[in-house]
């Protein structure tokens, strides 16, 4: 029974390392980008529902929607602005830009009167609640976190597979000069690549607050989901849910059964023997360019 | 030529190293006695930060009203570390050195207090009560560093003498930081356990910021403990409580003063009742001795005072009775002195009698134990020396 509720416990954590997963995949698969950010945006995405909530009054769903629409206005607005400047740019230059946004994320969210500074609570409808069945427990903030996971995973994973958008995503983000000579309208779709990965860290960030508090330092999570969208190989949407399962079950195994520490090494052993083993991720794909 | 060249050379160097005359102190003159503090003003601190300027000032606003401290108005310089101790090592420069000050009080975090001190005191600069538990901070007790705040490990024997005094047959168990917070936090723990031959059952540890402690907790559920030693701040008590609810355990939950906050109170609700605390600065409340100051923070500040601005109101108090009782000839030598001679009584606001000697520069290693009852801390012993 107790490795039961390990495994119970270790699969909801998963999903919230998965959740923020796939903001990270979401944006790579669209642009060949990582972003360092993404943490930061669920921060975002966070302090957006609470300042709706305590400064606008309005009731946690309407913020909840509010503020993951704001997010992805947010996302859009950034690749105009910061973003498309360097396309064709290296990778290196996007990766220390997206450093540089979180740490001016950061900086600006502590400066909000009040709540900047300080570690506050989010007041969700179903806080506190818990669902017990044949002796295992699980707390309706996880249930939140992987229903929305999960559908999340199947809307962007049939987006990508199935419709011209998501399949003209993916060629642009493959050779951007190809699909900018097929017609494909390559920045309007990077701006919609990281306006939906704004969304996602939106949801995220308002999903994980009931657990993590919001606060500026919230979106430090963002290093463990990492992890996660590795072992689910970078480029998959499932990969990154199965990813971030892998790395929850393994951390709550370990930090029951193994001596004191190796919960917290737990998801970087992970890493590492995937990079060892399979370097693609369990779902990635080997891909090759010619140069 | 020769000659006269080498008298000149001697009188030269023997004026350079000769003591000057003893003259006003830097940082202080006819008029004004500058201070300094390095503060946390835009990293994670900033919230404690602010409340302990906001006692700071006020008790300096008060003391200039009544036309100073020896004639003398008090004038504090505030430098921002960001809580990062490089910038708070330029920061001690600046203070020191092109700023002048005569001493540094209330330094925001035990390692920005830690890496300045020495800075302070190698350029005659007073360390007083930063705002930061380590042993470090005041021994061993050279003359220019002075402490308030009661380290862990004290906190640790103080814990375990206070609860084994309530009642002795307990199955002890530890929730802690795996940093110095947890170590110093169990070794204190240990020490007690020894004495009263006592045992810590299971020990179970998270690393700083983690947010998941299901595994833990259901170790702790799972060896039956009933008492647990929480090494957690304020995120991670919290994290604890959620989850032991969620799990039906149910033990007596006893943490340090990295988690005794009305912030506590706020973000676990009801899940805070019972819990206990050890702490040396009391949660000021607006009801008995401390409701006047209460209020008249208020009225300044339009908002609640925390612990934090307990503490800034209570060691500029300390600071200024100290220079008070040194009066005109204001040197760091004769702060010194009379520091290392005085006790300051217990305060309004709830703090111990801070007694200073040459051989011991923490005013007092004696903590209390706070409970949360109806949603305010409330003290269930009184202070217990280590």
């Amino acid at each position: 029974m107790e490795l039961a509720q390990q495994v119970l416990s270790g699969l909801a954590q998963g999903c919230v390392y998965g959740l923020i997963a796939l903001g990270f995949v979401l944006i790579y698969k669209a642009t060949e980008a990582v972003n360092f950010a993404q943490g930061e945006m669920l921060m975002l995405g966070a302090f957006g529902c609470l300042a709706l909530m305590r400064f606008a009054g309005l009731p946690f769903a309407v913020a909840a929607v509010l503020a993951v629409a704001g997010m992805g206005a947010l996302g859009a607005l950034v690749e105009r602005v910061a973003l498309r400047p360097l396309l064709g740019q290296p990778q290196f230059a996007v990766v220390m830009l997206t450093i540089g946004l979180g740490y001016v994320a950061r900086g600006l969210v502590s400066m909000i009167p009040d709540i900047g500074p300080e570690t506050n609570a989010l007041d969700t409808p179903y806080k506190g609640l818990a669902l017990r069945a044949f002796g295992l427990v699980v707390s309706a903030d996880h249930l939140a976190i992987v229903a929305t996971t999960l559908a999340l995973c199947a809307s962007l994973y049939l987006l990508f597979k199935y419709t011209r958008i998501g399949v003209a995503m993916q060629a642009a983000s493959q050779n951007q000069l190809a699909a900018h000579y097929m017609g494909i309208p390559v920045k309007r779709l990077n701006g919609l690549a990281w306006a939906l990965s704004g969304a996602v860290a939106g949801c995220a960030g308002i999903l994980i607050a009931p657990i993590v508090f919001v606060h500026m330092n919230m979106g430090n999570i963002g290093l463990k989901a990492f992890p996660a969208a590795v072992v689910g190989g970078f480029g998959s949407m499932p990969g990154a849910i199965v990813g971030g399962v892998v790395v929850g079950v393994v951390e709550s195994l370990a930090g029951f059964y193994l001596p004191e520490g190796f919960k917290d090494i737990a998801a970087y052993v992970v890493l590492l023997a995937m990079l060892v083993v399979k370097p693609t991720g369990l779902f990635g794909e080997t891909l090759r360019k010619k140069v | 030529m020769r000659e006269w060249g080498i008298w000149a050379a001697a009188l030269a160097l023997t004026a350079a190293v000769w003591p000057a005359p003893a003259c006003a102190a830097q940082g202080v003159n006819d008029n004004e006695v500058v201070l300094g503090t390095i503060q946390d003003l835009s990293g994670p601190l900033v919230a404690y930060s602010k409340e302990t300027l906001n006692g700071m000032n006020m008790r300096i606003d008060e003391a200039n009203a009544a036309g100073g401290v020896a004639g003398r108005k008090i004038k504090l310089l505030v430098e921002d570390s960001g809580y990062d101790t490089k910038r708070a090592m330029l920061a001690a420069q600046k203070l020191s050195e092109s700023d002048g000050v005569f001493a540094v009080v209330g330094s925001m975090g035990t390692t920005i207090a830690l890496t300045t001190q020495q800075v302070f005191i190698d350029a005659g600069v007073i360390n007083l009560f930063p705002l930061g538990s380590a042993r470090g901070l005041y021994d061993p007790p050279v003359p220019l560093k002075f402490a308030f705040s009661v380290p862990y490990f004290q906190q640790g024997k103080v814990i375990v003498k206070a609860l084994n005094g309530m009642k002795a047959q307990r199955k002890w168990c530890s929730l802690v930081q795996d940093d110095d917070l947890g170590s110093e936090l169990m070794s204190g723990v240990d020490a007690a356990m020894k004495e009263i031959g006592g045992t810590v059952a299971e020990r179970t540890t998270y690393k700083r910021g983690a947010t998941d402690f299901s595994s833990q907790v259901a170790r702790l559920k799972d060896a039956d403990c009933d008492t647990v030693v929480l090494g957690t701040t304020l995120r991670e008590t919290v994290g604890t409580l959620n989850e032991a609810k969620k799990v039906e355990f149910a033990p007596e939950f006893v943490g340090t003063s990295a988690a005794y906050s009305n912030l506590l109170i706020k973000l676990a609700g009801p899940l805070a009742e019972g819990v206990m605390a050890s702490h040396s600065a009391p949660q000021p409340y607006a009801e008995g001795a401390t409701k006047p100051w209460f209020e008249a923070y208020q009225a300044r500040y339009h908002a609640d005072p925390g612990q934090f601005a307990v503490m800034g109101y209570s060691i500029m108090d300390w600071t200024l009775a100290t220079m008070t009782k040194v009066g005109k000839p204001l040197t760091a030598d004769s702060f010194v002195a009379t520091l290392e001679s005085t006790t300051l009584p217990r305060n309004a606001l709830g703090f111990d009698e801070m007694k200073f000697s040459k051989t011991s520069h923490i005013g007092s290693e004696a903590v209390r134990v706070d409970k949360v009852e109806s949603g305010k801390w409330v003290s269930i012993t009184d202070f217990i020396k280590p």
